[in-house]
């Protein structure tokens, strides 16, 4: 049998080493798919109304691209005018409604894209910049595949669970000096093995290449791999100039050569020590502290050795700086490693590896192996245990029973049976959750948290018989200046006042702890500027200023369900969201089937929905008072009289009049 | 038996590398403390002017110690009008040696605000926030008693007992304090070093086939394995004691200062919600030994992972991905409000200001207790689970082989 053969075998058979690279492939996949996230959630969330623009501009910046912005903001501010103009004419019965629909509809269709546009816009600026190097381009695909140095541990373990016991294997049974009266020993197994490793390590690192382009590729899309690296933000400042398909063959080609680095300097350490838990030690220190040690995160770059290559985006990316608090100088948070330097560090490295080569060959003594007693199964029983435990973390979360009315402009009081949850917003600046027992008139601070500091509750709650549930955000003070950490949504049991979190949003953009995994933190915008939010049994929903977002309980999935321009106001009975539109139409939205239709003739700046009907001021009938049914659908006045605003309790209405700005009360019955 | 001991701490801990391991990280880790000092101490030269350091010592001998009245008006006569003249950003950002600082009047209002107004007004306002807290907390008892809530009562109980008579009387410099409560590398290469050093405990007979010959020893079985715990558990402690050591003298050496020893660890701004009132000096000493503490259960972790195997290949491999796993767990809910999921990771004991910062409770049985005991407890029944592990899992072999042994005997 010739030698490669047998150490092949040794190697992939009797070590495991296919297990191990099969299980590297299940557990690499398994990780992208379950916690890959883009880069840009926004995009993901309106692909539709995103890719509706991004395919007007897709390419270059040109005098046409610059127009066409200016011309869209404009375009848009102003269809909002006039399909509030047209509105206002139809319900003022000046335009019939055939009129209306032909005007309205492309109107419409124009507003419908909106959010989109605010996206592109955002592209826009950051291209505006440079428009010589940066491209109007769907950036989520590229950023995942590109736009990081993570640090793969998966792949690190792997290499060195098939590397180490290359030579250590046979030092370990200390056979070294039986090894050298071999013939087809010494040097030339040596190099056998080399050799051997090498191309596992080239095969490994293209398979694994390969296996994430594809990935993105899937789930994204890798267009125009042609356009210039500087199109995606992560590399904004650089001044490499090469394309996006062109810098992933390089980090490809980097990753191989900081691969090849990585499992020379193991067979080195291991040749030199002839100890598994030394070569390992060593190798992982290697790695994993000059990755964690550095403030600066382009200090790995600067040194000879695998890290830098293994990790390689920070060759492409350029100064990027930062305002010092403490002086207001700019100070670096990464340096650009020059193609000169690079080119340097790479012989450096490639000078070592050589050594290091060399060292084996010189060092190295053969023998014939024998089958070793195999590993039981043990540990990859341990391993399954281990990752079951791991996975099993969640576990649901849900509050059965009816569900009670929700109304956004109510967001700051709710009533039960015994109590009255109100926003008191007296005392200074304080403003706090109170709440009044409805029996003894008592008032009481419904956060019952003594220890008030770090902490801000928001001015928002909401209830459902006897749970109410209120949103606060913690902060923390490790720096000059205080941090937000995290947004919670506090489930509070009114019988007994006990709290339970339901739901937590980590909002820390500073580093914790070791900080082993680095976050990227550009959905926070949307959780800083949660106004409101409502539950079902299943889901949270939160109200931002445009947009209303559905987030599961248990699995944490994100969707934005509705979008709007302006929020007037907007209800929710349960399953069903009621909201206004640019029209001032009231739309129905269902959140069981997703289904969204328009309520025919309700048309109102402002509505309150309560347990059977939509109390309203309709705007077809000179704002008075109206109630609609909700589930047949019939309209029935209320008042006589035009309406300025109006609220209720269980036995009247209050509303006051346009005529003469006095308040009315109206009972019921 | 102690002389077994000693054998085994010798035989797995007295090794040349791992002592050049433990000179080479503790020489890292003063070079992390370094740059921490270097990127945030406002006395640091890449952040402020030589003049800061010297200015704020010389106030010190007059601002310093117990905060009074007059001292606070004093403080007050000189940061108003610097306050004044910035308000609206009008005023001349030019260099101006006659300032305090030596640059210009932001800075002046900058030295004093970060370094002594607000500093100050947190400790001489913190009573008040404390009284608040006490008094918030007895409405709560009052009320959760009408409703009938034990726990909830029991609780705010323990906050009242906690807040009472909480003050800060003194102003000192708490600067170093405040980033050394947040270093972890150091724990991070003590993990690294456990890892190394522990692999080969258990692996060592293995692999030189001696196990066998262990367990016709009258030390053997049993003993051995005791020994080689107590062996492992001062090796831990040793190594901890030395960084801990390290790291406290070098914070105190690169920030210049071994004031604030005695001044409450509520006095940092973010422990604020402190779940427990003593000195900053005393923390640290509680702190490094629940940090110890910590990594004893994690070491015992690797224990018996190596356990299962001939080699330290595997068992390193798994360690070393099971720390990765904690550390990431640990992360994924630091600063959460679910105390659970945070105290059930015995990773939370080795960045244990997490215990510390907040008073958070878990319910035992009805019974409020301080997630910080919860935490110590839990780490405690995975230290006995660990322990019986490695008792079972080592003695087993033993039996097996001693049986096999006992019936050739026989013939």
């Amino acid at each position: 049998m010739p030698l490669w053969i047998c150490e092949m075998k040794k190697m992939h058979l009797y070590q495991k080493g296919l297990v191990y690279i099969g299980l590297f492939f299940i557990f690499s996949l398994s990780s992208m798919i379950l916690f890959d996230k883009p880069a840009n959630l926004d995009i993901e969330l309106n692909a539709s109304q995103y890719a509706f623009y991004l395919n007007q501009v897709k390419g270059a910046y040109s005098e046409e691209s610059e127009h066409f912005f200016a011309n869209e903001s404009a375009k848009i501010s102003e269809t909002k005018v006039k399909l509030k103009e047209a509105s206002d004419d139809f319900y003022d019965g000046n335009i019939n409604e055939s009129e209306y629909i032909l005007i309205s509809t492309p109107l419409e269709e124009i507003l419908q894209y909106e959010k989109g546009y605010k996206i592109i816009y955002d592209q826009f600026i950051y291209i505006r910049e440079e428009p010589e190097q940066r491209y109007f381009l769907y950036t989520n695909g590229w950023d995942g595949l590109i736009s990081n140095d993570n640090l793969d541990f998966l792949y690190i373990l792997l290499l060195l669970v098939l590397v180490t016991p290359v030579f250590c294997f046979e030092f370990e049974s200390k056979m070294n000096s039986l090894n050298l009266t071999v013939k087809k020993g010494g040097r030339n197994q040596a190099l056998y093995k080399i050799g051997l490793i090498c191309i596992t390590v080239v095969m490994l690192c293209l398979l694994h290449a390969g296996l994430k382009f594809g990935f993105y590729w899937l789930k994204y899309g890798l267009e125009n791999g042609n356009y210039p690296l500087q199109s995606l933000s992560y590399f904004a400042t650089s001044t490499k100039s090469s394309t996006l398909l062109e810098t992933f063959l390089w980090l490809t080609a980097c990753k191989l050569f900081g691969s090849l680095c990585l499992a020379i300097l193991i067979m080195f350490v291991s040749v030199l020590f002839k100890k598994y838990a030394f070569t390992l030690f060593t190798c992982t220190a290697l790695i994993l502290l000059p990755y964690y040690g550095f403030r600066l995160e382009s200090s790995k770059y600067f040194l000879p050795g695998p890290l830098g290559f293994m990790v390689s985006s920070g060759y492409f990316r350029g100064n990027e700086y930062v305002r010092n608090m403490v002086n207001g100088q700019m100070i670096f948070v990464f340096k650009e490693v020059s193609t000169m330097l690079w080119l340097y560090l790479f012989v450096i490295t490639l000078c070592l590896c050589i050594g290091m080569s060399l060292a084996i060959l010189i060092r190295s003594t053969n023998k014939w192996c024998e089958i070793r007693p195999r590993f039981r199964l043990r540990p990859l029983h341990l391993m399954l245990v281990i990752c079951v435990f791991f996975l099993s973390a969640c576990t649901p979360n849900t509050r059965a029973g009816e569900s009670n009315i929700y109304n956004y402009s109510f967001r700051q009081s709710y009533e039960n049976e015994y109590y009255h949850f109100y926003v008191e917003e007296s005392e200074g600046n304080e403003t706090r959750i109170v709440f009044e027992v409805k029996q003894t008139g008592d008032k009481q601070h419904f956060v019952r948290n003594p220890m008030t500091s770090l902490t801000r509750v928001e001015k928002t709650v909401f209830g459902n018989g006897s749970y109410v549930y209120y949103m606060k955000y913690n902060s923390d003070k490790s720096e000059i200046r205080e941090q937000m950490n995290r947004l919670s949504i506090i489930e509070v049991n009114t019988d007994t006042f006990d709290e339970k979190i339901v739901f937590e949003k980590n909002l820390n953009t500073v580093k914790t702890s070791i900080n082993l995994f680095k976050s990227n933190n550009k959905e926070m915008a949307f959780f800083h500027s949660v106004s409101g939010f409502f539950l079902d049994e299943e889901n949270i929903y939160l109200v931002g200023h445009d947009e209303i977002r559905r987030v599961h309980q248990s699995t944490g999935k994100m969707s934005v369900i509705i979008r709007f321009s302006v929020l007037r106001h907007l209800a929710f009975d349960g399953q069903t969201i009621y909201y206004i539109d640019e029209k001032s139409q009231v739309v129905k939205y269902d959140t069981r089937t997703d289904i969204e239709e328009v309520i025919p003739d309700l048309v109102t700046q402002y509505f309150i929905l309560t347990n059977n009907e939509i109390i309203f001021l309709n705007r077809k009938d000179k704002q008075k008072i109206y109630a609609m049914n909700v589930s047949d659908s019939t309209f029935r006045r209320i008042t006589d009289v035009p309406v300025l605003e109006f609220y209720f309790d269980e036995q009247s209405i209050f509303y006051v009049s346009k005529d003469d700005l006095k308040q009315y009360r109206l009972d019921w019955a | 038996m102690i002389k077994l001991i000693v054998f085994e701490f010798q035989k797995h801990f007295l090794k040349p590398s791992i002592i050049v391991a433990v000179l080479l990280f503790s020489l890292l880790s003063i070079a992390k403390i370094h740059s921490i000092q270097n990127t945030n101490s406002l006395f640091s030269g890449s952040n402020t002017s030589p003049a800061w350091k010297g200015l704020y010592w010389n106030l010190y001998e007059e601002f310093g110690g117990a905060i009074t009245n007059e001292k606070i008006e004093k403080l007050m006569a000189i940061y108003r009008p610097l306050e004044y003249q910035t308000a609206d950003r009008t005023a001349s950002s030019d260099h101006n040696p006659d300032s305090y600082t030596g640059g210009n009047i932001y800075m002046d209002r900058n030295f004093f605000m970060w370094n002594y107004v607000n500093p100050m007004k947190y400790a001489y306002e913190y009573k008040m926030y404390a009284n608040q807290v006490v008094s918030a907390a007895e409405r709560n008892m009052d009320f959760f008693e009408s409703i009938g809530n034990t726990f909830e009562y029991k609780k705010n109980a323990v906050i009242k007992e906690l807040f009472q008579e909480r003050s800060i009387s003194i102003f000192s410099y708490k600067e170093m304090y405040h980033y050394y409560v947040q270093y972890d590398f150091s724990a991070f290469l003590v993990l690294l070093i456990c890892l190394y050093s522990l692999m080969h405990v258990f692996i060592s007979e293995k692999e030189t086939d001696m196990e066998m010959l262990l367990l016709t020893t009258k030390s053997g079985n049993n003993k051995t394995i005791f020994a080689k715990l107590m062996a492992s558990a001062i090796f831990v402690c040793m190594l901890c004691s030395w960084f801990w050591t390290v790291d406290f003298v070098a914070f105190s050496l690169l920030f210049g200062s071994f004031e604030s020893a005695s001044t409450p660890l509520y006095a940092l701004e973010d422990f604020v919600n402190s779940s427990i009132g003593v000195s900053l000096s005393q923390y640290a000493i509680i702190s490094g030994l629940i940090k110890t503490f910590g990594i004893f259960v994690l070491s015992l972790l690797f224990l018996v992972v190596s356990c299962f195997f001939k080699n330290a290949l595997v068992p390193f491999i798994i360690s070393l991905s099971i720390m990765i796993s904690l550390i990431f767990m640990n992360e994924v809910y630091m600063g959460s409000g679910r105390t659970l999921q945070k105290i059930i990771n015995p990773f939370v004991l080795i960045v244990n200001r997490e215990l510390f910062r907040k008073t958070e409770f878990v319910d035992s049985f009805g019974y409020p207790m301080l997630h910080y005991m919860a935490a110590i407890l839990l780490a405690v029944v995975w230290g006995l689970l660990l322990t019986l592990g490695i008792t079972v899992f080592v003695k087993k072999n033993t039996l097996r082989k001693g049986v096999k042994r006992h019936a050739i005997m026989d013939l």
